[in-house]
C-alpha cells in the first residue's frame, strides 16, 4: 500500500514531465483544434490502471490535471482536461474488465475519444453553446491515431517494467 | 502491436460516430455570427469586407474578406483561433476558447434565427 502510494507519486511526476514535454510539440500549428494533443500522459495513467487499479490511477489523473493546469495550462484547459480525464479513467476502467476482447489499444482509443468528448462537454457548459460540439468528429478521428499509438506505448511498459 | 477483435469494434464506432457527426451537407453560408459566452454578440454579411475588434477577457479581431472569416489576429494564450485559418461554409467555426468566442457562419436561407445587425 504505501510502496504503491509512493510509486504513483513518481509516476504523478513522470505524467506531469510527459505533458510539458508534449507542449514543446506544436500539433496545434498543423491542426488548428483547441484541445489537440497527443495525450503520452495517457500512457501513465493507463499503466497505474492497469498495474494498480482505479484507486490509484483517479487520484494520480486528477493531481496531474492540477499541476499541469497551474504550472502550464490556465484554469480554462485544467477544467478542460479534468472532465476528459474523468470521462476517460471511468470508460477504460470498464473496458479493462473485458481483457478477453479488448486489448490496451484498444482501450487507449476508446480512452483518447472519451477525453475528447469530455472536453467538448466541459468546453459546451463553460461556451454556453452547443455549437462546439462540431468539432467533435474531427477530434474523434484523430483520437484513433493518438489512442493507438499511446496503446502501443503502454503495452511496451507494461511488458516491460515491473512495478 | 496486435489488435484484439474489440479494438477493431471501438475503432470502427469511433470512426462511424465522427462520420455520422460530418455527414450533414456544408452550404456556402452567407452570414457570420459571433457568439460570446453563449449570446449573439454580432452578425456579419460575408459579402461586405470588414474587420472587427472584438474586446472580451481577450480580444480578437475578426476580419471578413472575400466571403470568409478569419481571426486575424488574438492576444489569448493559444491563439488557436488564429490557426482555425478562414472558413465560409454554413457550419464550420471557429472558437476561441480562452475568450469564451465562436464565431458560426450560418445560411440565411436555411436557419430561422438570424437575426440582421
Amino acid at each position: 500500500m504505501i510502496a504503491k502510494t509512493a510509486k504513483c507519486g513518481i509516476l504523478t511526476a513522470l505524467a506531469i514531465i510527459v505533458s510539458a514535454l508534449e507542449r514543446l510539440i506544436p500539433l496545434q500549428a498543423v491542426i488548428p483544434l483547441p484541445g489537440i494533443k497527443l495525450g503520452l500522459a495517457n500512457c501513465v495513467i493507463l499503466f497505474i490502471l492497469i498495474k494498480f487499479g482505479l484507486t490509484y490511477a483517479a487520484p494520480v489523473m486528477i493531481a496531474k490535471c492540477v499541476i499541469v493546469g497551474i504550472l502550464f495550462s490556465g484554469p480554462v484547459s485544467m477544467v478542460f482536461s479534468l472532465s476528459g480525464g474523468f470521462f476517460a479513467i471511468l470508460g477504460m476502467f470498464v473496458l479493462l474488465r473485458f481483457k478477453k476482447i479488448f486489448s490496451i489499444c484498444g482501450v487507449s482509443v476508446a480512452g483518447a475519444a472519451l477525453h475528447g468528448f469530455g472536453q467538448i462537454a466541459a468546453a459546451c457548459f463553460m461556451l454556453n453553446s452547443i455549437y462546439i460540439f462540431s468539432y467533435l468528429p474531427v477530434l474523434l478521428l484523430i483520437s484513433v491515431f493518438t489512442g493507438l499509438l499511446t496503446g502501443a506505448v503502454t503495452q511496451l511498459l507494461i511488458k516491460r517494467i515491473e512495478v | 502491436m496486435k489488435l484484439k477483435i474489440g479494438d477493431y469494434i471501438i475503432i470502427s464506432v469511433v470512426i462511424i460516430c465522427a462520420v455520422i457527426m460530418l455527414l450533414p451537407v456544408k452550404n456556402t453560408g452567407d452570414i457570420a455570427v459571433l457568439h460570446c459566452d453563449g449570446q449573439q454578440v454580432k452578425t456579419f454579411d460575408l459579402s461586405i469586407n470588414t474587420e472587427f475588434v472584438f474586446k472580451g477577457d481577450y480580444t480578437n479581431v475578426i476580419i471578413v474578406k472575400d466571403g470568409a472569416v478569419s481571426i486575424n489576429d488574438a492576444d489569448c494564450p493559444d491563439k488557436v483561433c488564429v490557426y482555425s485559418g478562414k472558413i465560409s461554409k454554413a457550419g464550420q467555426s471557429i472558437c476561441c476558447l480562452p475568450n469564451k468566442v465562436i464565431v458560426r457562419i450560418i445560411s440565411s436561407k436555411t436557419e430561422t434565427d438570424v437575426i440582421s445587425g
